[in-house]
């Protein structure tokens, strides 16, 4: 579900007036980008559903305050949710190591599913090799599916360097040995 | 050359958003090919494994959380003052403790009149330093200060009152005429709850067995700190409202916010390496 930014400018305007219709659209037409984003930074789906809900409860407060410019909502939610995914980890402390072995064994769910994780947890697993800024370029542009120009906008940088950011991401991965192998198995 | 590369790397990954096959794109690059294909292989990976599908339970499971909490915050405000649990245990208590009971009641009458209603108190509750009821407001956090008497409970409230505070300061951001020296005010204020919140949890580590810390102050204390990341995500969006001689300040208190999120982390750790148990 996408909307027209006009539209967009509207609907936040009427949630900031309170109404709960407009919000709810609102959330409606950008959760599935941040929860994908959440999902590739932090590779469990509860995880991922917790932050995701806590990232529009953020909005929610701090909404009263948010004046457009020019830059689209999902961009301000992004960098909420960079920020929360950020607070996440740090008060977690997860060890990611584990958590392919963990899942495997612990969930009770088709065998699909439980290749989809373990499938997912080979990328994040390879991405942790990368620096903060890589991955969530990474992230925002596979996972959020955002183009150069509004990954530039969420992290405030130029387009140049999220490019750089980008191919260096992608150079250093191609180094990484469990990445490589499945790619060459036709994994992926 | 690497700046050519990373161009074609991405006019590729475009091609290939639209619908173009790898060796389609190589062909149009023949003399980078060699060194394009595993970067691009590594690409179209990435892309295919974390494109997760947001399924249908979850989203609806959010979206209840979410809207349960638009609710919950567009209700009136009620005054929920904390009573200690000294009175509600009266059959235990020797005739001499009837006084406080009889303090409290005085106490509250003095307060309702003081505030003048609930409608008032609701009023107060919303407004910020400089407005006519902002000292309701404050004497109001002094009295559920005064009530506050276990660590955990003045853990909650010192958060809270961070809280309160990060929404005047954002609301004061967002006024056209945004009062920088009222801001400035409030931000100093924050900073001492923090202060007094890291003094509580000191106190309350060095003074106990932190094998016997409670689960009460645990879940204060992770509360807590998630609150303070909230507060500082709400503090980096008023920032942005504020003109540039209003930053430095937001600067101070983010750190301050920073460094208080550190030290109840580090208090969490402390009980979780000494084998919290329930």
């Amino acid at each position: 579900m996408s909307i027209e930014n006009r539209d967009e400018v509207a609907l936040v305007l009427s949630a900031q007036r309170g109404d709960r219709e407009a919000f709810a659209q609102l959330y409606e037409a950008n959760v599935e980008r941040i929860y994908r984003y959440l999902l590739s930074r932090l590779a469990e789906p509860a995880d991922a559903e917790d932050v995701t809900a806590e990232v529009f409860m953020q909005a929610m407060k701090a909404l009263p305050s948010y004046k457009s410019e020019g830059t689209p909502l999902i961009a301000w939610l992004f960098r909420i949710a960079h920020n929360q995914a950020v607070n996440y980890m740090k008060k977690t402390a997860r060890r990611k190591e584990t958590l392919l072995t963990e899942t495997a064994a612990a969930y009770d769910s088709p065998e699909e599913e439980v290749l989809e994780k373990v499938r997912l947890g080979e990328v994040i697993g390879a991405m942790e090799t990368l620096t903060d800024l890589q991955r969530q370029v990474l992230s925002l542009r596979f996972s959020a599916d955002l183009s150069i120009a509004e990954v530039a906008k969420v992290m405030s940088r130029k387009e140049g360097a999220v490019k750089f950011l980008q191919f260096s991401a992608l150079r250093a991965l191609r180094r990484v040995p469990n990445l490589q192998e499945a790619i060459s198995h036709g994994r992926h | 050359m690497d700046d050519i590369k990373q161009e074609i790397v991405e006019e590729c990954l475009e091609l290939l958003r639209q619908g173009e096959t790898l060796e389609q794109c190589l062909e149009r690059h023949p003399e980078e090919a060699a060194d394009l294909e595993p970067i691009l292989r590594v690409a179209l990976s990435v892309r295919s494994d974390l494109a997760a599908v947001l399924p249908l339970p979850t989203r609806t499971r959010m979206r209840g959380r979410v809207l349960a909490e638009w609710d919950r915050q567009h209700q009136p405000r009620r005054w929920n003052l904390r009573i200690p649990s000294i009175f509600s245990k009266r059959a235990l208590l020797p005739e001499w403790a009837l006084f406080p009971r009889l303090a409290f009641a005085t106490a509250i009458l003095v307060v309702a009149l003081a505030l003048g209603g609930l409608g008032t108190n609701t009023a107060a509750a919303n407004s910020v330093p400089g407005d006519m009821l902002y000292p309701v407001k404050e004497m109001r956090e002094g009295v559920q200060l005064w009530f506050a008497r276990s660590p955990e409970a003045k853990v909650e409230m010192y958060t809270s009152f961070v809280n309160e505070r990060v929404e005047e300061v954002s609301k004061m951001a967002a006024r056209e005429q945004a009062n920088l020296d009222a801001i400035s005010d409030a931000l100093a204020r924050m900073q001492e709850h923090l202060t007094a919140l890291n003094v509580v949890v000191d106190g309350k580590l060095a003074l106990s067995n932190v094998e016997r810390i409670d689960s009460d102050f645990v879940e204060a204390l992770q509360k807590s700190i998630a609150e303070q990341g909230a507060a500082g995500n709400l503090l980096e969006t008023a920032l942005e409202e504020v003109p540039t001689e209003g930053r430095p300040a937001f600067s101070n208190a983010l750190n301050a916010l920073q460094t208080a999120q550190e030290r109840v982390d580090s208090a969490l750790e402390t009980v979780g390496q000494s084998g919290f148990n329930d």
